[in-house]
């Protein structure tokens, strides 16, 4: 394979260099990339080495939060006819448990694991939109903790995590506690997509050089897997969520049987996520297994390019499993058929993994340290729950293991093991990178032994009540069931968990120092980038990558990279900066100007998470002055975008020159909008097939589309948009005197166009009679417009922004990125138009 | 782009092929007619991907057999050949369910 960017590999051989750095230049870095000085600045970093750490604290916080309701459910549980909680609270305790578990610490909890460890793995100075991961962080830790505090008010919701309606209706749950649920998952669902993009442009566009495919640590292919599995599962929450709280708060019955909609297309868009989301949680523990049993055992791992074969083939098949869940439902036989065979070949490629690791250790020196400790015990109730798992796969004992404590059994085996231990390895194995002692081994051992006996205990005996018929989310039980005594012993078993966690705190508080110069070091002797020495900075150069474990295989890469010897030894504009690569072969692309600390990303997370939450509450005109606000930060931090200054090449060490500034498909920014809009398009596609799906129930209950006359404008105006944003890049790039102004009033002019296309269609819509109460068709038609409007509305916000740049002489050929981007949403815009205006129109045809 | 393809050719087909089955399955369900007709559209699709299966995991092995020096070319090769391999085992998979009696 050629070259992927025409950079020379030859250039390579300059480095190591043999001369001296300048003197200075290492201060001058330290200066760059410094630490907050005043106590604002603590909430305002955006480094890495800080929003990671806070990331992964305020994920173990709410780790131990969903802990101490799950130790107050099995306190209820002890003993039957028990009155330690009331029924409703009991409901509220057993939601906010898996919802806090799943939402607001397992899949935050990876994410920012992410977050503080990529860079350092990849060798990159951060990764490259800092700013989202810090807005990411804050609108989950302002929601996360907000929506757990509505458990006090007696608000919290109560339909269980998945929250099934009929159930989660307006007719059986009239209060507010399920729309704390649709929406309070609003803001964790755009922190995750936020944080995915970030970590998809940064494991393919921040490696260090010569870091190819095959030499990226597993980690970081284990977090690029995940990170495009929630790109693609996401957006099936976001959309079910929207349609839940459209029929609550509007009437639009999309699940209301009476009017032709179906509770069953519920169940289908949240496990087309929440299946693959066992996987999303389990792909980067697995990563950090790969990564830290090669340490622990000193030695490669075994099976490498097998194991990164059955982590993408986990992250495809775990899309083809979702109704597993719904064998009971009855769906048709073959349907059932199909979704059995693939729960079971899941197993595959997780086996694969299992067998990697053992063969690891087997062909290594075992050290039973505590990561070591933790890597075992988790894959051995991992592999149980992974038994299990086939078990349930096989439909005849999933009809008779539905709903029971088996199940609940089975999923803790899964995610406990397959998740919290490997984390908790994790957590032991990379603290010394980031702190200045590491944690306890002495503590750790008995932690371990604790959680890992803790855990058999509680989850051990559900098998057997679950078999002995006791169903799952009751808040009690009659005694002389023989459910008695399990009870009692998995109650007790909890009580040992959580004195594990609770001796891990206090490890933590004896021993966790971060945020200084100086860490613990490798003192597990891994073998990636991160136990190089570094700083704030990251690595003080940037290697040239010869080996998957190059700390191992590299001899002297320590003392060169400390030395400046590398890439990138300085900072040679005096900016934060971070060195772009090419995707496949890690070439040398262009160096990324890094931004830094500001508020208004900060406050843009804060008014984010609070129009979704004060939108539960109904005070509906605060909550619009906070979604507003949150818009105007946003648009202030975008305004601060894509201002190239300084010269246009420079020197990044041993004479090798890169741009400074780059836009299109090489540009980091653009990669950012197409992983956008590729959540949008599949936020349309499901919306799409919820359309069909409701067709498929009642086909009866539809009528016949508005003319056929009308749909040309519609079309006409969505081709004008598109073209009209195509055009304009065209324009900008000719670099003519007026080419930037004529540039920016054909996008405002694009926009319009979409703008006119989506009221020339509602309007249709509107006077044909249907409306949106009226019908499951009314319904997912007028849903459809209502997504393609907020686009539009994204749009005409764009349009009057891309001309203001231009007043204010921000646009111009030589830096047309943000331009670029705007065409691209707006080009999106149009063709997702034409997509659903087409399947509303045509589909099921012209009568019903 | 052809070289993401190429690598994860296999699994994609695995993935257009279960689809391509539950929308047949759907299809029937709908339409309430001759499942076996069905079935046997299911069949010949199901032919179909492993035939695409089997050309990309050739393509992979006669360019393997060339000895490619790109280090990285070569490894997403010996994952297009396995990915392939396990695909097409996940197709054959999903196909017996078809085999069932109706």
């Amino acid at each position: 394979m050629s070259s992927e960017t025409g950079f020379d590999p030859e250039l390579y051989k300059r480095f190591p260099t043999t001369e001296a750095r300048p003197d200075g230049e290492l201060e001058q870095l330290d200066e760059v990339w410094c630490g907050p000085r005043r106590p604002w600045e603590w909430i305002t970093a955006i480094n890495n080495n800080y929003i990671g750490v806070y990331y992964v604290g305020a994920a173990m916080l709410f780790f131990v939060l969903a802990g101490v309701l799950a130790l107050l459910m099995r306190t209820q549980l002890a003993l039957p006819m028990a009155g330690f909680l009331a029924q409703e609270t009991y409901n509220q305790i057993f939601t906010m448990h898996g919802t806090v578990m799943m939402f607001l610490f397992a899949v935050p909890a990876v994410e920012a694991l992410g977050v503080l460890l990529l860079p350092q793995m990849l060798g990159a100075r951060d990764l490259p939109f800092p700013r989202l991961s810090a807005y990411a962080f804050w609108a989950y830790l302002v929601g996360g903790l907000c929506f757990f505090a509505s458990l006090f008010f007696g608000l919290a919701p109560n339909g269980g995590w998945f929250m099934y309606p009929p159930l989660t209706s307006m007719t059986y749950s009239p209060g507010i506690n399920a729309d704390f649920w649709l929406l309070g998952i609003g803001f964790i669902e755009i922190s995750a997509i936020a944080g995915a993009i970030e970590i998809i442009v940064g494991v393919l566009k921040t490696r260090a050089p010569g870091m190819t495919l095959d030499k990226l640590p597993i980690f970081a292919w284990a977090m690029l897997i995940f990170a495009c599995m929630i790109i693609i599962a996401f957006p099936s929450i976001i959309l079910s969520t929207l349609l839940l709280e459209l029929e609550r708060a509007l009437g639009w019955p999309f699940f209301d049987a009476a009017k032709g909609g179906d509770p069953m297309l519920w169940q289908h868009l949240f496990w087309f996520f929440g299946h693959p989301e066992v996987y999303i949680i389990f792909l980067p523990a697995a990563g950090a297994m790969s990564t830290l049993i090669p340490a622990v055992a000193q030695t490669k791992l075994v099976g490498y390019r097998l194991v990164v074969l059955a982590m993408l083939a986990t992250g495809f098949i775990s899309f083809g499993v979702w109704a597993h869940h719904m064998f009971t439902t009855g769906m048709p036989q073959i349907s059932i058929n199909y979704f059995s065979a693939a729960s079971m070949a899941v197993s595959v490629p997780a086996g694969v993994q299992v067998f990697a690791w053992i063969a690891t250790l087997a062909a290594g020196k075992m050290r039973f340290n505590t990561p070591g400790l933790f890597a075992v015990g988790g894959l051995v109730i991992f592999v149980m729950g992974g038994l299990t798992g086939v078990m349930v796969a096989m439909v005849p004992f999933d009809w008779q293991a539905h709903d029971s404590y088996f199940i609940v059994a089975h999923l803790h085996y899964v995610l406990i093991g397959g998740m919290v231990f490997p984390l908790f390895a994790a957590i032991y194995y990379w603290t010394p990178m980031s702190s200045r002692r590491p944690l306890s081994e002495r503590w750790g051992k008995w932690i371990f032994w604790l959680m890992f006996v803790g855990h058999n205990v509680t989850f051990m005996p559900m098998h057997l009540t679950g078999l002995m018929g006791m169903p799952r989310r009751v808040y009690t039980y009659l005694p002389d069931r023989g459910w008695d005594l399990p009870n009692m012993i998995s109650t007790v078993g909890s009580f040992m968990f959580g004195l594990a966690v609770v001796l891990w705190m206090i490890d933590m508080i004896r021993n966790f120092r971060p945020f200084g110069n100086k860490d613990a070091g490798n003192v597990f002797g891994g073998p990636g980038l991160e136990w190089l020495p570094s700083g704030r900075y990251s690595l003080r150069s940037v290697p040239v990558i010869k080996s998957l474990y190059p700390v191992w295989d590299q001899p002297d890469l320590a003392r060169d990279v400390e030395a400046g010897r590398y890439f990138l030894p300085g900072a040679p504009r005096g900016e934060r900066e971070t060195m772009i690569t090419s995707p496949i072969n890690a070439e040398p692309q262009y160096l990324q100007r890094m931004p830094r600390p500001s508020s208004w990303y900060v406050w843009g997370a804060i008014f984010t998470a609070g129009f979704f939450l004060i939108l539960t509450i109904q005070a509906y005109l605060v909550s619009v002055i906070s979604g507003v606000l949150a818009v105007y930060c946003i648009l202030k931090w975008c305004w601060a975008l894509d201002r190239p200054s300084g010269p246009a090449t420079v020197d990044v060490g041993a004479g090798v020159r890169l741009p400074t500034y780059v836009s299109g498909p090489s540009s980091h920014g653009w990669w950012a909008m197409v992983i956008t809009l590729i959540v949008s398009g599949m936020v349309a596609t499901m919306a799409c097939f919820s359309y069909v799906f409701l067709w498929s129930r009642r086909p009866d209950l539809w009528q016949a589309p508005p003319e056929i006359g009308s749909l040309p404008l519609t079309l006409g105006l969505l081709a004008a948009a598109g073209i009209g944003a195509w055009a304009s890049q065209g324009a900008l790039k000719l670099d003519r005197p007026r080419s930037a102004g004529i540039a920016a009033v054909l996008m405002l002019a694009a926009t319009v166009a979409a703008g006119g296309a989506f009221a020339a269609e509602a309007s249709a819509w509107w006077n044909s009679g249907l409306r949106p109460d009226a019908s499951s068709q009314g319904a997912t038609v007028y849903a459809l417009l209502a997504w393609q409007g907020t686009f539009v509305g994204i749009a005409l916000l764009m349009g009057p922004f891309v001309l203001l740049r231009w007043l204010c002489g921000l646009v111009s050929p030589r830096f047309p990125a943000t331009f670029e981007v705007v065409a691209l949403f707006v080009a999106f815009t149009a063709v997702q138009g034409v997509a659903t205006t087409l399947l509303i129109r045509l589909f099921p045809g012209v009568g019903a | 782009m052809r070289f993401w393809l190429l690598m994860l050719g296999g699994l994609l087909i695995w993935a257009a092929h279960f689809l391509g089955l539950y929308l047949l399955s759907s299809a029937s369900d709908v339409a309430r007619d001759d499942a076996g007709a069905w079935n046997g559209a299911g069949l010949v699709f199901s032919v179909i991907c492993l035939l695409v299966i089997a050309g990309l995991i050739w393509r992979g092995v006669v360019s393997l057999r060339t000895k490619p020096t790109d280090a990285t070319y070569a490894f997403g090769l010996r994952l297009a050949v396995a990915g392939g391999l396990l695909g097409g085992i996940g197709v054959v998979f999903q196909t017996l369910v078809l085999l069932a009696p109706v």
